[in-house]
């Protein structure tokens, strides 16, 4: 089903929020998957993060917001049992696809 | 503790940009991220704030439906605002041809509509971006005058300059001189404006660079420099201040610079003091002189203070008219100014009309739609529904009709900015201002609620009658539809007669000959440098040996010299006449005393450029005594039969009558209230009087333009090699020239007002081609009843006709008050006459009857048994 497949930033940000735990909101998720090594702006992440909640993988809650963003309220998400399925099954074929890989790439040595 | 947030205004910008359902969460990720970059002690901290917003603030439109369907609980709505675009971009593209056709015509009026306000904008609004511009007044040139003694130039009466009326004062020559500016690869000519201290201190525009000129600059060379000319010869330079420039072979110091709009007189590239070049000598300077009014003071009551102020000064001998002064603006862009409020007034006609079209194509678009409404009724979308659905059909179109419009407008503003020196010398128009853009987006908007208001006025009659009777004709829906072609034709026919009485003035206008009537002869300009041709009588001994050398060549017929080109830009200088006896005994019409425009000419002059001799006789080649010669204007101020003028004695300037000789049409930048007097003219000798600089040259010979100009250039060179010719003309061709604006303007009209004929042409053939539609079943019943098909047909087009008629009604009551509107700019207007406006009724006529002839022709093909049967 088409609809469940997970791009790559898709995966990234899947990751970024399963990894923040509590503290997973635009921001927090911006913020990591930058320092991490991949520079984007706030609006394509909200974007896909929305993207990934009609399908159901992430879920989100607005909570009480902190002094740094002026009180203001923030909205924060967690995986779905889906998500974390979603994300398992992306793991599994990863590794295999790059054991593979690996030993192929190492026979001509 | 209060922690540091970006500032309040952008917070609340921001709160408009976002939408409500989600704007404290995001308001909340933004200042945020604004707080962690300020604290790693990021650079551009206002540019990534405001790049996040755009970022968020897109993200969250485009997902408005979505992020509604959070807070209400997951359920879809067919409410929001981008499913009704969706919806009128769908409806669009099922109907490609009606959406060209709409979005085309709209491109079409919003693009000639941008283009023109851009160029009125440019030419009549920003020059005069002064500090309150209506303050500034030009005093005429009877007001005040410019007296050049040995201890200065002043303004005379010098009472005047300590007046209260009066904040400031100060003067400037707008005719220009011509400069050649000394620089590698070859001079390039400058124009300069003699100006005082006063002259900026009047306008109040404070300079770029360095400073203006100031009240002890008199004889100095320095000048102040305009934007165009530091851009183009300078590039942008900005340590041109301080440096030395040389102008036609004298060395000038640039002490200013001044700002972009400051742009006047129109053409200046340079603002040199009044002494500073030789060649402005003379008793009078040609100048005009410029005040602004103190805060209380009107214009009125200035002008009393200055009849005082003149009378207190001349006594008896202050003759002439009372002094008048003009608001600045009556002076920007005096000869491009009525064609350009003309233009402006037939594009926004045009944009009516293209409007109007629109319009008539969503409502015959809605009847077509008849059961698509119908079903959605049913389906319980309520009438505000189905209108905002109208609304944003509309909008959509407007939006992408305006988009396109704009791009095309600067591409047609780019593409005849190579023209536009026609309208106004030294205007850039090829850049992108955004107020142009808010205007045409303004436009369109008001365009939109304009045209939007004929299908929805439509959809509302429905109600009464119930939506379930929506497809049948509404009385209502065709009386809508009626009048917005009535209105277009009407608009068609303003646009016709306008265009046609355009047409009579041009050709009026270029077949004239400003009083010259040798169309062969050939005039130029020579501008000899002060530093060589110091006195009077070394200009006149110049014209002399150019008369003698031009003369003795092959094929010479005529030559003359004078100090004016015909039509020249610039006030001449003025001067008293008076009569020492009356020509004319004890009528009131005639004066003893007057005002004229003082000239020089040599003796052939009018020989060599045909201004035909009224009566007495052309002056000698060597005049010992003073005399002069009237032309028939200044004649007819004194007498009305002119040939009682010859003979007599003028006393001031003290010399005698000896010739009348026709009128020759001089300047056609003044305003129209000055240009009369500045009509008559007196001619003195050329060597009585040595013109101050330049010359204007005419030859009448033998052989085609670039033949006679070779032979110019080398009897030129063999008198001075340093000297060269410019404003070179065949007579026959100045009028072309001169009224080329005027033919633009007509070009411009005539595109406009085919545009409209054929708008309406199809709106009739539309509505026709529907009407007769809808009719099918009562045509067929009149069939069967005995109608003949010629009957038929003549009632299909006798609707076309009524419509028509009713339209041409509208319209010649339109184009007479338009006519008046216009007149009060363009006194030079034709009366549109009755057989111009047949001849447009009757264009009119001939569209409509062929836009029926196709429906009515399918009316009488009508088979009355298939169209029952049908039923």
């Amino acid at each position: 089903m088409k609809g469940q497949h997970l791009g790559e930033f898709e995966e990234l940000l899947m990751l970024a929020v399963h990894g923040l735990g509590d503290d997973a909101y635009g921001v927090g998720v911006q913020q990591l998957v930058s320092r991490e090594g991949r520079r984007v702006s706030l609006g394509p992440v909200y974007t896909a993060l929305a993207r990934l909640e009609t399908k159901g993988l992430l879920r989100s809650q607005s909570v009480p917001g902190t002094l740094q963003r002026g009180g203001r309220r923030r909205r924060v998400f967690a995986l779905t049992p889906a998500g974390v399925r979603a994300l398992r099954h992306l793991q599994h074929l990863r590794e295999r696809l790059y054991g593979r890989a690996r030993l192929q790439s190492a026979r001509p040595h | 503790m209060r922690r540091a947030q970006p500032p309040g205004s952008w917070l609340a910008l921001l709160r408009r940009l976002l939408p409500a359902s989600t704007r404290e969460e995001h308001e909340g990720d933004l200042i945020e991220l604004w707080s962690l970059r300020r604290e790693r002690g990021s650079r551009w901290l206002g540019a990534s704030f405001w790049y996040d917003a755009v970022s968020l603030g897109v993200h969250a439109w485009i997902c408005a439906a979505d992020w509604r369907s959070w807070s209400a609980s997951g359920r879809h709505t067919f409410t929001g605002f981008g499913h009704d675009v969706r919806l009128a971009a769908r409806v669009l593209l099922r109907r490609p041809l009606f959406s060209a056709a709409a979005i085309g015509t709209f491109t079409f009026g919003i693009a000639a509509s941008t283009a023109i306000f851009t160029i009125a904008d440019r030419t009549l609004v920003q020059p005069l971006s002064y500090r309150d511009p209506d303050r500034i007044v030009v005093l005429d040139p009877f007001a005040a005058v410019i007296r050049r003694d040995a201890s200065g130039v002043a303004i005379q009466p010098a009472a005047l300059t300590a007046s209260s009326e009066f904040l400031a004062l100060g003067f400037y020559e707008p005719g220009g001189l011509d400069l050649d500016l000394d620089q590698l690869g070859g001079p390039v000519r400058l124009t300069a404006a003699a100006a005082d201290s006063g002259f900026f201190r009047v306008l109040g525009v404070p300079p770029l660079l360095g400073r203006t000129l100031a009240p002890d600059d008199g004889g100095r060379r320095v000048a102040v420099v305009s934007f165009d000319a530091w851009r183009q010869h300078f590039g942008h330079n900005p340590s041109l201040v301080g440096r030395s420039l040389r102008l036609s072979g004298q060395a000038f110091t640039v002490v200013g610079v001044m700002p972009r709009l400051f742009a006047f007189p129109e053409a200046a590239d340079v603002w040199i003091p009044p002494a500073a070049d030789g060649r402005m000598t003379g008793a009078g300077l040609r100048a005009r002189v410029i005040g602004r009014l103190a805060d209380d003071v009107s214009i009125p009551q200035a002008a009393a203070m200055l009849a005082n102020v003149k009378e207190a000064a001349f006594g008896e001998r202050q003759i002439g008219p009372s002094p008048s002064m003009a608001p600045i603006a009556d002076y920007v862009a005096v000869r491009a100014k009525p064609t350009i409020l003309f233009l402006v007034g037939l594009v926004s006609l045009l944009l009516t009309a293209s409007s109007a079209s629109v319009a008539s194509l969503l409502l015959s678009r809605l009847t077509q739609r008849a059961r698509e409404m119908r079903i959605r009724n049913a389906l319980g979308a309520g009438t505000g529904r189905l209108v905002r659905q109208i609304l944003t059909e509309s909008l959509v179109i407007a939006t992408m009709g305006s988009a396109t419009g704009t791009v095309l407008a600067f591409w047609l503003v780019r593409t005849f900015a190579a023209s536009l020196p026609v309208f106004v010398p030294g205007v850039e128009l090829t850049m992108i201002d955004l107020r142009v853009v808010a205007i045409s987006a303004a436009l369109s908007v008001l365009a939109t609620a304009l045209f939007s208001l004929a299908p929805v006025l439509a959809l509302r009659s429905t109600r009464s009658s119930g939506v379930a009777r929506f497809g049948t004709p509404a009385v209502k829906r065709r009386w809508v539809a009626s009048s917005l072609l009535t209105s277009q034709i009407a608009i068609a026919l303003v646009l016709l007669v306008a265009t046609s009485t355009l047409l009579s003035l041009v050709v009026r206008l270029t077949r004239s000959e400003f009083g010259l009537h040798n169309r062969g002869a050939v005039t130029f300009q020579v501008t000899l440098p002060a530093s060589t041709y110091r006195t009077g009588a070394e200009v006149a001994a110049f014209a002399g040996r150019l008369e003698t050398t031009l003369r003795s060549m092959p094929g010479t017929r005529a030559i003359g010299l004078t100090d004016f080109m015909p039509s020249s830009v610039g006030a001449k200088s003025l001067a008293h006449l008076e009569m020492r006896e009356r020509p004319v005994l004890a009528t009131g019409a005639a004066r003893r005393e007057s005002h004229a425009t003082m000239l020089v000419a040599t003796h052939d002059y009018f020989r060599a450029v045909g201004v035909p001799l009224l009566a007495g006789r052309f002056f000698e080649p060597h005049e010992a005594e003073p005399v002069v010669i009237l032309n028939e204007s200044a004649a007819r101020m004194f007498a009305p039969d002119v040939t009682r003028v010859v003979g007599k004695r003028l006393v001031s300037p003290s010399a005698e009558i000896v010739g009348v000789v026709g009128d020759v049409q001089l300047d056609v930048d003044v305003p129209e209230a000055i240009r009369a007097m500045a009509m008559a003219h007196v001619y003195r000798p050329l060597s009585h009087s040595p013109p101050n600089g330049t010359v204007a040259v005419a030859v009448d010979m033998a052989g085609d333009v670039p033949s006679v100009v070779a032979a110019i250039r080398r009897g030129l060179h063999d008198i001075d090699p340093s000297l060269a010719i410019d404003r070179v003309s065949r007579v026959g061709d100045l009028p072309a020239r001169i009224f080329a604006s005027e033919q633009l303007t007509l070009a411009l009209a005539s595109v406009f007002a085919l545009v409209v004929l054929g708008l309406a042409g199809i709106g009739l053939y539309g509505v026709l081609a529907q009407s007769v539609a809808e009719r099918t079943r009562e045509i067929g019943i009149r069939m069967a009843l005995g109608a003949s098909r010629a009957y038929l047909r003549a009632g299909i087009v006798c609707v076309a006709l009524r419509l028509t008629v009713m339209g041409i009604v509208i319209g010649a009551g339109l184009a007479v008050t338009a006519w008046r509107l216009a007149w009060a700019s363009i006194p030079s207007l034709d009366v549109p006459n009755l057989h111009l406006l047949a001849a447009d009724a009757a264009v009119l006529i001939a569209v409509s009857v062929l836009a029926a002839w196709i429906p009515a022709r399918r009316a009488s093909a009508i088979d009355p048994v298939e169209a029952l049967r049908a039923d």
